[in-house]
């Protein structure tokens, strides 16, 4: 039988071409269909498929924030996050961060997650990636900010009555010290050099603290390197690349123990 | 709970008067979560797709502003 394509004018069988083009446009309709019907799309890309997580606003955490707030909730993200783990058609995640800060719990607890990832992540800084930001941009294996991005590294401040005494401000340090940890442990920056940024006066309009470009947060080694879409997509192409690698190393090497 | 942002508090919690309040709530359509504006009876607008999926923002019929009737949500 000829298998004939829609666009193929050579035919030799008229009924047999007929046939093969209707089947076609079946199938066609069928997944048309199937992307009205379901909204999803099957497409593959043999360099792996990307999945991308935008971060943006405010992250929204114990208390649901008043509706002018634009809100990025750790409930939706927490189960996007262990289904692109656990899918075997998702090969690496995008996190793309635009956000002002929020809820410091919820946004460490994102963080830890992608942290604990074990699927290639990239993250990308655009526009902002403020306070509690900061550990969500460096959680992943690899970070990118564009050039004209900032972030933006100050104390931590409690809303609502503060009862001034001594055990507030312990209190405070060790809300603090969470923040400090996560990011000196998934970055290159050091401690000191991170409570310097944090504390530092005469950079800010109202409050203490630093405000990192694009170029100086690579240079204070919080984020690895300055960059677009293409670096980030780029790199995390090259870290499926190499997670395939090591998968296929470690079957071969268990395939030849059996053998043995 | 500890807000760690540098939008200050008095901006994040301000109240909203009740004529001007949105009514969003968040559905599933077509295998997809959105975010939805109740506006009037039974239709609602898209505000905002919650997806991962890169490809799913490409499709026309999550886009922002589209209003679907209240049956084809779940």
């Amino acid at each position: 039988m000829i298998t004939a394509r829609k666009d193929n004018k050579v035919t030799f069988d008229d009924s047999d071409n007929t046939e093969a083009v209707q089947a076609e446009t079946e199938k066609e309709k069928q997944q048309n269909e199937q992307i009205k019907e379901l909204g999803k799309m099957s497409i593959t890309n043999p360099r792996g498929n990307i999945h991308c997580l935008t971060i943006i606003g405010q992250i929204e955490g114990h208390i649901i924030l008043p509706p002018q707030n634009k809100t990025t909730k750790y409930e939706h993200v927490i189960p996007q996050l262990i289904a692109i783990e656990e899918s075997p058609q998702i090969d690496g995640l995008l996190l793309v961060l635009n956000t002002v800060g929020g809820d410091v719990e919820a946004g460490l607890a994102i963080a830890e997650m992608i942290s604990s990832m074990d699927k290639p992540t990239v993250s990308l800084v655009l526009g902002g990636g403020h306070s509690i930001g900061v550990p969500m941009a460096v959680s992943t294996r690899y970070s990118y900010i564009a050039p004209s991005a900032t972030m933006t590294i100050h104390p931590i401040r409690l809303n609502g009555l503060v009862i001034g005494v001594p055990q507030t401000y312990e209190y405070f340090d060790k809300m603090q010290e969470r923040v400090v940890s996560f990011v000196t442990s998934n970055s290159s920056i050091s401690k000191e050099e991170f409570r310097r940024l944090m504390l530092k006066t005469g950079e800010l309009a109202n409050d203490v603290g630093t405000i990192l470009f694009g170029e100086e947060a690579v240079k204070s080694k919080l984020i690895d390197s300055v960059g677009g879409l293409s670096d980030s997509m780029n790199k995390l192409y090259e870290l499926i690349a190499e997670k395939r690698m090591t998968s296929s190393v470690r079957s071969n090497l268990q395939s030849g123990g059996e053998l043995q | 709970m500890i807000l760690y942002t540098i939008m200050p508090a008095e901006l994040v919690f301000q109240e909203q008067t009740n004529k001007t309040k949105p009514r969003y709530s968040i559905a599933e359509y077509r295998g997809e979560k959105l975010l939805v504006e109740h506006i009037q009876d039974d239709s609602y607008e898209i505000k905002q797709l919650l997806s991962t999926c890169p490809y799913s923002f490409l499709n026309p019929a999550f886009q922002p502003g589209s209003i679907v009737r209240r049956e084809e949500l779940k």
